[in-house]
């Protein structure tokens, strides 16, 4: 007896953990619904990372709380109704929230706090039309002179318009709202049994030719009101079909290729389905995805499984031209596998026990430190590695990918210098940098699709895998000797004597001297594919000329050294300048808006380029100002 | 000897360095306000600038050329024992040769234009920033011409043309500005100069940002068949202005881009564009062209993007294109000759070996030290 509270609760767990089961997918069906291909952004991608793209678009974020971001967008697409209470939708300036005459927070089931940044569409509905008119009054102010409301208008009543486009694309597959057909002739036409009350505008779509003798017989009769109830119903039903179609066109999800092996012209499958040439395969793929979205609903997810497969075989059999129709699965699959997020963590390791071990001088912290950072290297450059083979490109198309290829490049050089002086300061300097950097290439991934089409004038793999490649290897060279410099003076304002000083100044000088032949080499190749491209080898362009920037800096470094003008603290200061010359080339001349190599640039990021800057500045200062006052004398800079 | 030492100091070298730095970065700042041109002018083509407008100081020109001295006196000072740091050597070898090329280049480079609608053809280009006066003896005259470079234009100089008795004095130079009609021209006018434009008089307008969108003017006396009288020249003109001469034959005068000869027939046969799919973003776009290099002797060629055609020392790019209301497509050249082409391409592989050499030769060094000293 004792044990039947137990056994009741045990029951009611089990019964619990079945129904989740049931109605949420697993692993596999998901899987394969992630890499259905689609065209987005002028290239073919999975779901997987369309919806991790909208997720961010939406919310900032990669997921839906713990929710897979192509689940989430999956119930958006097959059944929208479950997602118009999830906080989904960003709202940084909650000025706009008052503008729209909606609440500033909103209660969220199972969270003690309401929330103030994210809102659900059911939130800010009743707001909805007064966004639409603050966006469409943005949209009339020139873009340089709106403020940072309308900005946030028109960015979320984009994402709300979204949203609803995204609802709609298989609403053919819902049920037809107040649908009633309840004529025997026109039932026994469509072939509609006695169970079926319930009807969605693909089975209408499927049965509609038995309609074609109602039809036909009517159109014989030239006067309408001659025509039978069953006439009438068939031609009210013809008429409410075609203005459904009409109205659910061209939706925002390209997923079924237009013609076999031709152009890459993708359709949403509501056009799929009124195919004007009747091309049966892409109106059965048409059907298909419709039979994906009813599954998904009911929760049939062997089915869910079979329809996700076989629209994927469609599409790659149509595509088998276009190389990354065939790559959906490993991209998702490299998604998922998350390789920066993985490679943080092991930084983060390497990073506290390379600390720990230049604090105590322990040799054993030391190669412990090794042991994180071989796994942090490994998912790093396997993420690297993995980019490279589904862009088809180098890996520094964009400043995302730039980051990500910095970060390792210093690391590499750190441990280059670790493995010289096995002192721990490679493993420190290495993993903080990497760490950093892949922080930051995070920010800028939260912008958009990282792997992204090149325009024309980029799209050289020779170019770019020689210019940029070297031109950011030389990036990574200034920098790391540049955390060097930073080092370098904690370690001379701590009062380190001469022989540990010369420890962290010796790799300092000779990544230096690495950063200046790659920065060198890099911008002058730069000059080379302009000449080759455009004609000319050089055209002060900002991007150019922060390129030189770094060479100049550096060389300035070199001769005022071997001058004798500066001593080893102008060295380290020099270094430190020359990070920030490397941030006034990597990201400073994107914030000037000229060039041929302008690209956008959000306000966020240049305040943190400037708060960078100033940070480092008053580093300098304040660590002079340090060594100066500790000597009591004049030192030699 | 040792007053020219100064040239091979090291500290020269540091200011040289640091002033090109600074050159570099106000240089780049400053084009977001004044547009690349004039920056590149004011800071990188110049020997002297005014810093604020008022201040005289070291111009990129004149810094690059200190620059270039120090560099060939310091070979030969410092170097006698080269042999030991070929690193270097080769480092300043580089960037000497580097220096010369891109003095060589913009002294001798020509940079234009070649603008073709399909079926179009041209054996010319025309300078972006350039102008020039033309004079013919007919109207349309396309090969027999002279032509007198705009830049040479100066108030009060004089301007003569071969087997000509006209004579030209210049009264106005406008780098860039409007011609106004008598209606927009507020003072009275003592002459009405002749225009084939009708336009009377010339606004003066500020630099624009982009040199290709200067219009310049001119406004010339010249002594003709009916005396003294003034003409405007403006490339708004759209015709060239017939001047009659004393013996009674007219000549045609006119302001244009300047035209650059070109060794072939340039004809456009097609032209495409392709976007990725869904979006603006273009994939690619190329020009087919029909090349006639003799009467007899004709080739197609395909120009596009990364991929120019070059020809004895000239080299044709696609560098854009442009759409006409009524949907005709135009394709932009960029025409360049540069016969110092490749003294960059030397002089980036020697200096980019000089540096590497050097820079391993130090590593090396210095750990060979730390190794002894251990």
């Amino acid at each position: 007896m004792k044990l039947l509270p137990l056994l009741f609760l045990i029951g009611l767990l089990s019964g619990c953990g079945s129904e989740s089961e049931l109605d949420l997918p697993s692993k596999a069906v998901l899987d394969d619904v992630a890499q259905i291909p689609l065209l987005y952004n002028g290239r073919v991608m999975p779901l997987d990372s369309f919806s991790r793209l909208h997720m961010l678009q939406f919310s900032g974020r990669k997921s839906f709380n713990d929710e897979p971001a192509v689940q989430w967008i999956s119930r958006l697409l097959f059944e929208p109704d479950t997602t118009e209470n999830d906080a989904v939708f960003l709202i940084n300036h909650p000025e706009l929230l008052d503008a729209m005459g909606v609440e500033r927070t909103e209660e969220i089931p199972g969270e003690k706090k309401p929330s103030t940044r994210r809102f659900s569409f059911t939130h800010l509905s009743p707001g909805i039309l007064k966004l639409e008119q603050i966006a469409q009054q943005a949209q009339q102010i020139e873009e340089e002179n709106r403020g940072l409301v309308e900005l946030e208008a028109l960015r979320v009543y984009v994402n709300v318009l979204t949203y609803r486009a995204l609802g709609q694309v298989f609403a053919y597959a819902r049920e037809l709202p107040g649908l009633v057909l309840d004529n025997p002739e026109i039932r026994e036409a469509l072939q509609l049994s006695d169970e079926d009350q319930v009807y969605t505008y693909l089975d209408l779509r499927i049965r509609v030719g038995g309609l074609g003798p109602i039809m036909q017989k009517a159109q014989e009769e030239p006067d309408p009101t001659k025509w039978t109830d069953a006439q009438r119903d068939a031609f009210t039903l013809a008429k409410m079909m075609f203005t459904f179609s009409k109205n659910l066109s061209e939706l925002p999800l390209s997923l079924l290729p237009e013609a076999p092996h031709g152009d890459s012209i993708w359709i949403a499958p509501m056009d799929g389905l009124q195919s004007p040439d009747g091309d049966q395969q892409l109106i059965m793929a048409a059907e298909r995805a419709g039979k994906l979205a009813q599954a998904w609903k009911a929760n049939d997810w062997e089915a869910v499984s079979e329809n996700a497969e076989m629209i994927t075989l469609f599409s790659r059999a149509r595509m088998d031209h276009v190389r990354e129709t065939a790559l959906t699965g490993k991209e998702a699959r490299f998604n998922r596998a998350n390789y920066f997020g993985k490679a943080k963590v092991y930084y983060i390791l390497t990073f506290f026990l390379s600390f720990a071990a230049l604090l105590s001088g322990g040799n054993k912290l030391r190669i412990a430190a090794w042991f994180p950072l071989a796994f942090a290297l490994l998912f790093h450059t396997t993420g690297i590695a993995w980019r490279v083979f589904l862009t088809a490109r180098p890996p520094v198309t964009n400043l995302y990918g730039t980051f990500l290829f910095v970060g390792l490049i210093c690391l590499l050089l750190s441990l280059l210098v670790e493995a010289f002086q096995k002192n721990g300061l490679g493993l420190f300097a290495g993993s903080f940098v990497a760490l950093t950097f892949l922080f930051v290439a995070d920010r800028f991934g939260a912008e958009g699709d990282t792997m992204h089409k090149v325009v024309a004038v980029l799209a050289s793999n020779f170019w770019l895998s020689t210019h940029v490649l070297a031109v950011t290897t030389g990036y990574a060279g200034v920098w790391i000797a540049g955390v060097f410099g930073h080092i370098w003076l904690i370690m001379k304002v701590l009062g380190k004597n001469k022989n540990v000083l010369d420890q962290v100044r010796l790799p300092m000088e000779g990544l230096l001297g690495f950063g200046l032949t790659f920065a060198f080499l890099g911008t002058m190749l730069g000059g080379v594919w302009a000449d080759q491209s455009w004609g000319r080898f050089w055209g002060w362009d900002p991007k150019e000329n922060g390129a030189l920037l770094i060479v100049l800096w550096t060389s300035v470094i070199y001769h005022a050294r071997i001058a004798g003008i500066i001593h080893e603290i102008g060295l380290a200061v020099g270094t430190i300048l020359g990070c920030i010359m490397v941030m006034v080339a990597w990201l400073g001349v994107n914030l000037l808006g000229v060039g041929l190599h302008s690209y956008g640039f959000t306000n966020a990021m240049a305040t943190g380029f400037w708060g960078y800057i100033i940070f480092e500045l008053i580093f300098i200062g304040v660590a002079l100002a340090f060594i100066y006052t500790k000597k009591r004398k004049p030192v030699a800079l | 000897m040792k007053k020219f030492m100064v040239f091979a100091s090291i500290r020269l070298t540091v200011f040289c360095l640091f002033w090109l730095t600074v050159l570099t970065f106000w240089g780049t700042v400053y084009q977001v306000e004044h547009g690349i041109y004039e920056a590149q002018d004011k800071f990188f083509d110049s020997f002297v600038l005014l810093g604020f407008g008022f201040l005289p100081l070291p111009g990129g020109m004149l810094v690059m050329t200190l620059l270039f001295v120090n560099l060939l006196f310091s070979f030969f000072v410092h170097y006698q024992a080269g042999w030991r740091m070929p690193g270097l050597m080769l480092i300043h070898i580089g960037l000497m040769m580097m220096l010369l090329g891109g003095f060589f280049t913009k002294v001798t480079g020509i940079e234009a234009t070649v603008s073709l609608f399909e079926g179009e053809g041209r054996n010319a280009a025309l300078s972006r920033t350039e102008w020039e006066i033309s004079f013919a003896d007919e109207l349309h005259s396309v090969q027999a011409y002279q032509a007198v470079d705009f830049s040479d234009l100066r108030k009060r100089s004089k301007v003569e043309f071969r087997d000509s008795e006209l004579k030209f004095k210049v009264l106005e130079v406008v780098q860039n500005g409007k011609g106004l009609r008598v209606n927009e021209v507020e003072k009275e006018l003592d002459v009405i100069p002749k225009s084939s434009a009708d336009f009377v008089a010339i606004e003066k307008l500020p630099k624009s940002k982009t040199p290709e969108d200067h219009m310049p003017a001119v406004r010339l006396a010249v002594e003709g068949a009916t005396g003294v009288e003034e003409i405007l020249l403006t490339p708004r003109d759209q015709r060239p202005l017939g001047i009659e001469s004393e013996d009674g034959t007219v000549r045609f005068i006119m302001l244009r881009r300047k035209r650059y000869e070109l060794p072939l027939f340039m004809e456009l046969n097609d032209f495409s564009r392709t976007y990725y799919p869904g979006t603006e973003t273009p994939e690619d776009y190329r020009s087919l062209i029909t090349v006639h290099l003799s009467e007899d002797l004709q080739r197609d060629v395909i120009i596009k993007m990364n991929e120019p055609f070059r020809l004895n020392g000239w080299t044709f790019y696609q560098q854009s294109f442009a759409v006409t209301d009524n949907n005709s497509e135009m394709s932009v050249f960029a025409v360049t000759r540069n016969f110092g082409r490749l003294v960059p391409y030397w002089a980036t592989g020697i200096t980019s070996l000089g540096l590497a050499m050097h820079f391993l030769q130090m590593q090396w060094m210095q750990l060979a030290r730390r190794r002894k000293k251990s």
